[in-house]
């Protein structure tokens, strides 16, 4: 790209940040735009379930810094409308539209709204931004009736951890038979079942809620293993949809999120790319299959990818191939993980047992190791991510596509030969 | 010639490490499980001790640049 006199980042949040300062830091003196629909600066959403509920941190010490000068506009509190990326202009709500030379999308997932549940209800909640998580805590001091909270993925998880450490009592729904099935093999997901149900978690798999009843005293729930709730207050924690409303009609693939190059190009605009959640680019450790990967290290770390592809110019940019890494903690117990371990068939134990204490899994498809998940492992997750990066090269993805190893995204069975050993 | 002063919150780091794979040089977990880190980092690391403040799962560390 030559010069370009004004850069827009749509996207207030990690990825947006990290474009940002990436782009100053590479030296870009023309004009910065940051427009964010949150009213707030970036902040850091991780804490949100955790520290920022429990009270230890409040909401500027969850800002996010930059290390570089951004000398930026920040237009917050603004949803951008629509993108017309030939013309290279970004129409927001009653102000004039804005032009730009290279553009950043990084307007990340919001919540997915449950259907059939009560979403007017100033008692259930979704778990997203700091106003959701300002709101919840005003919820859960009004009431000392149990949270219902729907999910089993990863915010479900910590909340519930979160809610029992301030001694509360916690109803847990998911329709998957192990917490946390999206992310690892059942074996893994059962432990972390069994250590909710040990903390006191009233732990519902295998299960939705059939008919809500909202009342005065709180809001009640069937669930479909017969079971009837009245909660203080409810969380839908189900998962999150890409925010790519905005980029109806602009010409863009935004099936599931924008669809992107290896270098993080977006297909079908010049000049724009894309970070973070909403992102869905191959990351050619995979092999050639174009995904979104919803995790904070990777929000960081497309940012500042995205911002170096922008500067570059699609014909000099690199592709973009991270190992993605994330981590959980739940009852003071350290969950990370590195790679891809939901790609894996076969799961090994590589040291202790994480099933019961300190100990790290590995997952492989076909003979190659794809995913290590750890648990209390913090040193041994520096050997085995430093193992996966020189070992899960694009080249050993190309060739383990031609000998089709990959499983569906999607699929979630697994044997864990190793694990139950 | 920017100085750079390092300090970590002792009570939000939770050691994950994911400094260390940053900038080995310059933070370390122990085996009994604490961290070490260089509080005036050498001017050469700047961008790996950035690089580990960025990618601190709990924003725990501190970097002053004068």
């Amino acid at each position: 790209m030559k010069s370009p006199e004004h850069i827009a980042v749509v996207g207030a949040g990690l990825a947006g940040l990290r474009a940002a300062e990436r782009l100053r830091e590479l030296g870009f003196h023309g004009e910065l735009t940051i427009i964010g629909a949150e009213k707030h600066k970036p902040y850091h959403r991780p804490a949100l379930s955790k520290q920022f509920l429990e009270g230890g941190l409040r909401g500027r010490d969850l800002m996010l810094p930059s290390y570089f000068d951004l000398d930026a506009e920040w237009r917050l509190g603004t949803p951008v409308q629509r993108l017309d990326p030939a013309r290279r202009v970004l129409y927001l709500p009653g102000e004039p539209p804005v032009r730009y030379d290279g553009l950043v999308i990084a307007t990340g997932v919001r919540s997915r709204a449950l259907p059939g549940a009560p979403l007017r209800d100033p008692r259930v909640h979704m778990l997203r931004t700091i106003d959701d998580a300002t709101a919840l805590h005003r919820s859960l001091a009004a009431s000392d009736l149990p949270c219902l909270i729907i999910g089993g993925g990863f915010t479900a998880c910590e909340l519930a951890s979160t809610l029992r450490d301030l001694g509360r009592d916690v109803v847990l729904v998911s329709r998957s038979k192990t917490l946390l099935r999206g992310a690892f093999d059942p074996v893994m997901g059962e432990a972390i079942t069994g250590l909710h149900r040990s903390k006191g978690v009233d732990v519902q798999l295998g299960a939705q809620v059939r008919h809500w009843a909202p009342a005065e005293r709180g809001v009640g729930a069937y669930l479909s293993t017969g079971k009837f709730v009245v909660a203080g207050c409810v969380v839908l924690a189900v998962g999150g949809e890409p925010e790519t409303d905005w980029l109806y009609g602009a010409g863009l693939d935004i099936s599931d999120g924008v669809l992107c190059e290896p270098t993080c190009h977006v297909v079908g605009a010049s000049d724009v790319v894309a970070a973070g959640d909403m992102a869905r680019w191959p990351n050619r450790r995979f092999g050639s299959t174009p995904r979104r990967i919803e995790h904070w290290l990777n929000a960081m770390e497309m940012g500042r990818a995205a911002a170096e592809s922008l500067l570059a110019g699609r014909a000099a940019a690199v592709p973009f191939e991270p190992m993605p890494r994330f981590w959980s903690e739940q009852y003071g117990v350290r969950l990370q993980a590195a790679g891809m371990p939901r790609l894996g068939r076969r799961v090994v134990r590589l040291s202790g047992d994480a099933r019961t204490g300190a100990g790290v899994l590995g997952y492989f498809a076909d003979d190659l190791l794809v995913g290590v998940v750890g648990r209390e492992s913090p040193r041994a997750m520096l050997h085995w991510a430093a193992k996966l990066r020189a070992s899960l090269t694009p080249a050993a993805a190309a060739a383990a596509t031609r000998r089709r190893i990959w499983r569906a995204w999607r699929q979630t069975t697994c044997t864990a030969e190793g694990a139950t050993a | 010639m920017s100085l750079l002063r390092v300090s970590v919150d002792n009570h939000r780091c939770h050691r994950y490490a994911f400094c260390q794979a940053e900038a080995p040089e310059n933070f370390k977990v122990t085996e009994d499980g604490r961290l070490d880190y260089e509080r005036r980092p050498r001017t050469p690391d700047t961008d790996r001790v950035l690089m580990a403040a960025r990618s601190c799962p709990m924003q725990a560390i501190h970097v002053e640049m004068r």
